[in-house]
């Protein structure tokens, strides 16, 4: 990877006939004043574009707005991902010019931008889906050609883009993985397939996923979700351990079973796999598919069906039992609560209870404030053998 | 909305002195025949009727029914910065969150203006039929309010039995015993003092002193009280105000276990 420096364009038409990445957008770089109102912004681009490669401005496959993608018309599209340092941990960069004439310059801006891979199949999504969409009893089968130009009708960036045979191409392959084709004479025609593009997708989550998902995502949506709760683990081991045994003596698949519940600290190897898995295509649908796909693929994968290649429902019943473990886990802590509310609350308690006893005391007073001493005097009175006048009037 | 002019600030302030004493919280009906109240005391074996005619005001102006909750001890202290003679002018919206209160002083020119917060008071109604009494006593009300109160002296509940001799208050206590017996009176000149008792069959009720003498508080609200009595049924005790409006008592009898 070469690092180098561009930077951004700030309006619209200088975006457009952008310089490509290193050298000239270098040289751009070192003719900016010392505080510049264009920063250079850091890049780090692949080493296999070509020098024609652009940095170009297309429609974001989920959110539709422009975003910017990096196009070489000899390997493909790529997408900048921002990687940025916290506030409370400021960095800067300190540039140092390519060529020797040029001056070191300092940017406050921590950005880091990383070009990687996009798969052309996610911006072919929306036109691919839009044109299934629209009439979905008709289905219309289409061209490469016809996809590709109304893919082109869009965007003036992106019917540049599709100039160049070799991306023309990776749209095609990208096409056919997820399409139903047909033979109409010489032309093949194409049309989506929503259980291709769900396989499809879901291989992205496997090779995505194996042999883990990256540290954070793993703690946070895998480790955390699975794991069982600590305290019903020892409940569970506390109280069963005698009708796992007597249960084991009787049936043997049962005390299997209980053995399987008691350790349910540990998942099984199975399910972290699977949620993993479900993890990388939940990410995969929220960051490059449009919201009403991945509406649609999700639904897909939660009905039962033989097309879906990965079958969830482990994962499913086995998350299901956990929020079970987890509900009974919590009305147990609450119990132990109760039972030390006196020992580890009690200055919490005591003042609440006190500041009860003084609203209730307080009310009291109050409605003792309206009452006349002949009603107070009244209360007293012994009315023994007086019936209540409601049993001679009846209620209105 | 409500606006209701009293040429004399009396006549609530008396009424309201009556009842407050056997009601802590109330509800005044108002709609365009005029102000109502109805309320039981604690216990639920006494009752208060109260109706104040339109007619009794000057002028009385309510275009839609109007429930005025208010706490009686609260309006009773409003109302005691009132004269006797003022002019008291009654105001509150729809739906009021407030009771207006004006009292103007006929003699100079003082006007006091005041507001009384309204609550909203929870309160079963109880329909109360026309019922044709065994005995109605009619008597001046310092008559059975200075009854009431002897014999509250000697014991907790009188016995009022009417019959064609006349009318006897008894009761049985601690220290003693003791009676009242009234007769049929008739005095022309003074019409106040008359005493009438229609009987159609003989009467004989016990009930607590305490609230009799409660009731007796409305005396200064008119000269005569009526007394109804049936036997099984709640006692009576009626004050007429001016005009037709009324305050009537109600009071559960004693029955069986005398102690």
């Amino acid at each position: 990877m070469a690092r180098t420096r561009a930077s951004k364009a700030t309006s619209k038409e200088k975006s457009e006939d952008i310089e490509a990445a290193a050298t000239s957008i270098a040289l751009e770089a070192n003719k900016l004043p010392p505080s510049s109102t264009t920063p250079p912004k850091v890049f780090i681009l692949p080493e296999t574009t070509s020098p024609s490669c652009r940095i170009i401005s297309l429609e974001h496959p989920r959110y539709g707005k422009p975003t910017r993608y990096l196009m070489c018309p000899e390997t493909g599209i790529y997408e900048f991902t921002r990687i940025t340092s916290p506030k409370s941990y400021p960095r800067s960069w300190l540039l140092e010019p390519e060529s020797r004439n040029g001056s070191v310059s300092i940017s406050k801006n921590p950005d880091l931008y990383v070009a990687t891979r996009i798969d052309p199949l996610f911006l072919l999504l929306p036109i691919l889906y839009t044109k299934y969409a629209e009439d979905s009893k008709k289905r219309m089968f289409l061209s490469v050609e016809h996809h590709l130009e109304t893919l082109g009708e869009g965007s003036a960036h992106m019917s540049k883009v599709l100039q160049s045979d070799k991306i023309r191409t990776l749209f095609a392959d990208a096409m056919r993985q997820v399409c139903d084709s047909v033979e109409a004479g010489d032309e093949t025609m194409y049309r989506l397939n929503e259980s291709k593009l769900l396989s499809c997708l879901l291989g992205k989550a496997r090779r995505f996923s194996e042999p883990t998902l990256p540290a954070s995502m793993e703690e946070k949506f895998v480790i955390s979700v699975l794991v069982a709760p600590m305290t019903n683990a020892l409940t569970i081991n506390g109280s069963t351990e005698e009708e796992t045994k007597k249960d084991g003596e009787a049936n043997g698949s049962s005390g299997e079973d209980s053995q399987a519940s008691a350790s349910t600290n540990q998942p099984p190897t199975n399910i972290v796999e699977l949620q993993r898995r479900k993890v990388a295509f939940n990410f995969i649908c929220s960051s490059y598919v449009s919201p009403e796909i991945a509406k649609q693929l999700s639904t897909m994968l939660n009905t039962k069906n033989s097309e879906v290649p990965v079958d969830f429902s482990p994962l499913e019943e086995y998350l299901q039992k956990l929020a079970k473990l987890k509900q009974e886990a919590l009305t147990a802590r609450s119990l132990i609560d109760y039972t030390r509310k006196r020992g580890l609350e009690d200055d919490d308690e005591a003042a609440e209870r006190a500041e009860k006893k003084r609203k209730k005391d307080e009310e009291e007073k109050r409605k003792k404030a309206g009452e006349s001493r002949g009603v107070k005097n009244l209360k007293k009175v012994n009315v023994t053998g007086m019936k209540k006048l409601s049993e001679f009037f009846k209620k209105k | 909305m409500l606006e209701a002019r009293l040429e004399q600030a009396q006549l609530l302030k008396k009424v309201v002195e009556a009842i407050k004493d056997l009601v802590q919280d109330c509800n005044f009906d108002c709609n365009d025949s005029g102000i109502a109240l109805q309320a039981m005391d604690n216990s639920h074996v006494a009752l208060v009727s109260m109706t104040l005619k339109a007619e009794g005001f000057s002028p009385y102006r309510c275009d839609r029914n109007i429930v005025l909750g208010v706490n009686l001890t609260s309006l009773m202290k409003v109302l005691r910065a009132a004269q006797n003679e003022d002019i008291l002018t009654l105001k509150a919206e729809d739906a009021p969150d407030s009771l207006n209160l004006v009292f103007e002083s006929s003699s100079n020119d003082r006007i006091s203006e005041y507001d009384l917060k309204l609550m909203d008071i929870d309160q079963e109604h109880l329909g109360i039929p026309e019922t044709e009494y065994a005995s109605t006593i009619a008597m001046p009300s310092a008559e059975f309010r200075r009854i009431c109160n002897d014999l509250n002296a000697v014991s907790e509940s009188v016995t009022i039995e009417a019959s064609k001799e006349g009318v006897k208050f008894s009761c049985n206590g601690d220290i003693g015993n003791g009676s009242v017996t009234l007769r049929q009176h008739t005095d022309v000149e003074k019409p106040d003092t008359n005493i009438e008792i229609e009987l159609t069959e003989p009467v004989s009720l016990t009930f607590s002193l305490k609230y009799l003498t409660n009731f007796c508080k409305a005396s200064g609200l008119s000269t005569q009280v009526k007394i109804c009595l049936s036997n099984e049924v709640p006692l009576l005790v009626e004050y007429n105000l001016s005009g037709s409006s009324f305050l009537r008592f109600y009071l559960a009898p004693k029955i069986g276990d005398e102690e």
